[in-house]
């Protein structure tokens, strides 16, 4: 089974789920192979999930005032603030039969690809169920990655976060709190229980290094696939562009919840 | 408006809007960060709970009929814990 592999640079938030949408479209009429897809953010920006409510999850003032993009993704989970990290989404069409049918067991089969791209940089990382990467530093493990998968059209479409650096401060201006009384413990608690790629490795590294190494990671869980660089399809680019006019830069979607 | 918010034992964070008129759900929304295949579900629970009483012997029935109508898989939330919000909720002044 051959994949595509993407590689599109940081870009706008709406653009970012634009796209993630459109390859997920032309995965499942079958215009497009599955697909592989490592990308970042710029500017910085929050997704909330699904489920949740913009104005609940974001202070949008924040937003603002940082020049912060905020878009709400397809898929649930919670709100990511986007910043110094290596995203991917992978879009595999069910019948290929390249992850197991189950949902807790597809998010892991995936997964497994992040944890062996994180193995390259010497670090030991395990799947968190449901939808967490925990890496080990000394005696216990921190989140280093968040995911999320979303099933349509006979496609499975997981996408997720490697976090590079993290500024946890910062994060906690654009995100809201559900008690300002607990706000100071969550800080800490995040603090204490997430880590970036570079601390955990103990250098500085690049995103281009850790996109290197997460593609390697996926080459090595999907041994039977092949990996060949490509690019977006005509039809996937015009889809994208209508899909973030019309869908993702818009207060309807956006703000539905 | 009333509202709730709920950490599910070993799961997501739920949070229930609600409106009541007479002792029946007129609005309900249900927000958080937990999963729900397929996705598009919630609304039509949404809608499907309106006009329920809100006691737990009904919702448990309601959500339940949802559920076996509409097959869905929920991740980090369960019917119990949106019947335990809804009523939390309900509980609440108005804020």
């Amino acid at each position: 089974m051959k994949f595509r592999f993407l590689q599109t640079g940081k870009l706008a938030a709406a653009e970012n789920m634009a796209i993630d949408e459109a390859v997920l479209e032309n995965v499942a009429s079958g215009e497009s192979a599955p697909t592989l897809r490592l990308y970042g953010w710029s500017p910085a920006a929050v997704s909330i999930g699904y489920f949740q409510s913009l104005e609940e999850e974001i202070d949008l003032m924040a937003c603002k005032r940082y020049g912060i993009d905020f878009v709400r993704r397809q898929t649930g989970g919670g709100a990511v603030f986007h910043d110094q990290e290596v995203t991917y989404s992978i879009h595999i069409p069910e019948a290929a039969a390249l992850v197991p049918s189950g949902i807790l067991e597809s998010y892991s089969k995936i997964c497994g690809g992040i944890i062996k791209g994180l193995a390259k940089f010497g670090l030991d990382a395990k799947f968190v169920p449901l939808n967490d990467i925990a890496v080990k530093r000394g005696e216990i493990f921190k989140k280093i990655s968040g995911n999320a998968q979303t099933r349509k059209k006979g496609v499975i479409l997981q996408h997720g976060t490697i976090l590079l650096k993290v500024d946890v401060d910062k994060m906690f201006e654009i995100l809201k709190v559900p008690s300002e009384k607990l706000k100071g413990k969550m800080i800490e608690n995040v603090k204490q229980g997430v880590v970036g790629l570079n601390d955990a490795a103990g250098r500085e590294i690049s995103f281009d290094e850790a996109l290197v190494s997460l593609k390697s990671g996926f080459e090595e869980e999907f041994s039977n696939c092949t990996f060949e660089m490509g690019a977006l399809g005509k039809n996937e680019k015009s889809l994208a562009q209508k899909l973030k006019k019309e869908k993702y830069i818009a207060d309807t979607w956006n703000k539905q919840r | 408006m009333k509202r709730a918010i709920y950490k599910v034992p070993n799961g997501k964070l739920l949070k229930i809007l609600l409106e009541e008129v007479e002792g029946k759900i007129t609005i309900l929304r249900i927000t958080g960060d937990f999963f729900m295949y397929p996705e598009e579900n919630i609304k039509s629970l949404e809608h499907f709970l309106t006009g329920c009483e809100l006691n737990k012997e009904k919702l448990d029935a309601k959500i339940k009929e949802f559920f076996e109508k509409n097959p869905t898989q929920l991740f980090g939330v369960d019917a119990d814990s949106l019947v335990l919000t809804i009523l939390n909720a309900n509980a609440t002044n108005e804020i």
